[in-house]
């Protein structure tokens, strides 16, 4: 199993340059397995980025691990609170337990165009990953710190 | 003819207006914090100055999208409908995460009268 682990900014602009890193060390696998992680990789990073705690450090640890069978990617980060760790521990559990990926994505996006007003974000990326990066998504938690694991075939 | 262009944070929007059909060419990456402030606000714009024309909106050229940004879209659906402007939404289905958003979103415009999801493979 390979390994890749960086610290990183919880930074809006930052996450494009993990995007990069993750297709670069994937580029030996399949583009449909090197872009699913890189998304993968991106809306995580973007949760992180959305729940941090605002108190330093403001960082967290994304680490990707591949070998030819698995491709395993975890994002770690203090959150700001209960409230937002219960929130997507909940959006996870949804997931994980829906038979059809496909149908509860647009179903998701059948809700989104109901909802009225302009500055909707939809908050779409993890029912993204699940259907579209085909991977399953796991939360642990400890004293605030939210660990988000994605894991999928790599073949 | 006329052409213009709006970018942003690496996101290019062309939009051409030939005799009454309006294209708008979705270039680069998407993903910004809050889509709106840009994408969002630049395509209800545009269908704003639309009436009476059709519309062809050709993200085939996207490299990345964050999920942030499919809200805009189903936003310009909605508005485009609303309008009563003609439109025809373009995915390259050649790519993988292209061709997931394109079965999704022709799914959802199953609910809007005059909009169509085609493939560009």
């Amino acid at each position: 199993m390979k390994r890749v682990e960086r610290t990183v900014d919880l930074v809006w602009d930052h996450i494009r340059d993990i995007r990069e890193l993750v297709m670069e060390e994937l580029q030996s696998m399949p583009e449909e397995v090197q872009t699913a992680a890189a998304m993968t990789s991106s809306e995580l990073l973007e949760n992180a980025v959305k729940y941090a705690d605002d108190r330093p450090p403001r960082h967290g640890t994304f680490t990707l691990e591949h070998s030819d069978d698995i491709l395993r990617i975890e994002i770690s980060n203090l959150f700001a609170g209960k409230e937002a760790i219960r929130d997507l521990s909940e959006q996870i559990d949804r997931i994980s337990a829906a038979e059809d990926k496909g149908e509860l994505y647009v179903q998701r996006l059948t809700e989104i165009a109901m909802m009225d007003g302009e500055s909707i974000g939809g908050r779409l990326g993890l029912y993204r990953i699940a259907f579209e990066g085909n991977f399953d998504l796991e939360l642990t938690s400890s004293n605030d710190v939210v660990t988000v694991i994605a894991t999928r075939r790599a073949a | 003819m006329s052409t213009e262009t709006f970018e942003h944070e690496g996101l290019l929007i062309r939009v051409t207006d030939d005799a009454g059909k309006v294209t708008i060419r979705c270039e680069g990456t998407s993903d910004a914090r809050d889509p709106h402030k840009f994408l969002g606000i630049t395509l209800k714009k545009l269908v704003e100055r639309t009436k009476d024309k059709s519309m062809t909106v050709d993200l085939s050229a996207l490299r990345y999208m964050n999920s942030a940004s499919v809200a805009p879209l189903i936003n310009l659906m909605k508005d485009l409908h609303a309008s009563g402007v003609p439109a025809v939404f373009l995915w390259n289905t050649q790519v993988s995460w292209q061709r997931t958003n394109f079965m999704c979103m022709k799914t959802l415009a199953k609910t809007f009268n005059g909009i169509a999801v085609e493939a560009i493979a």
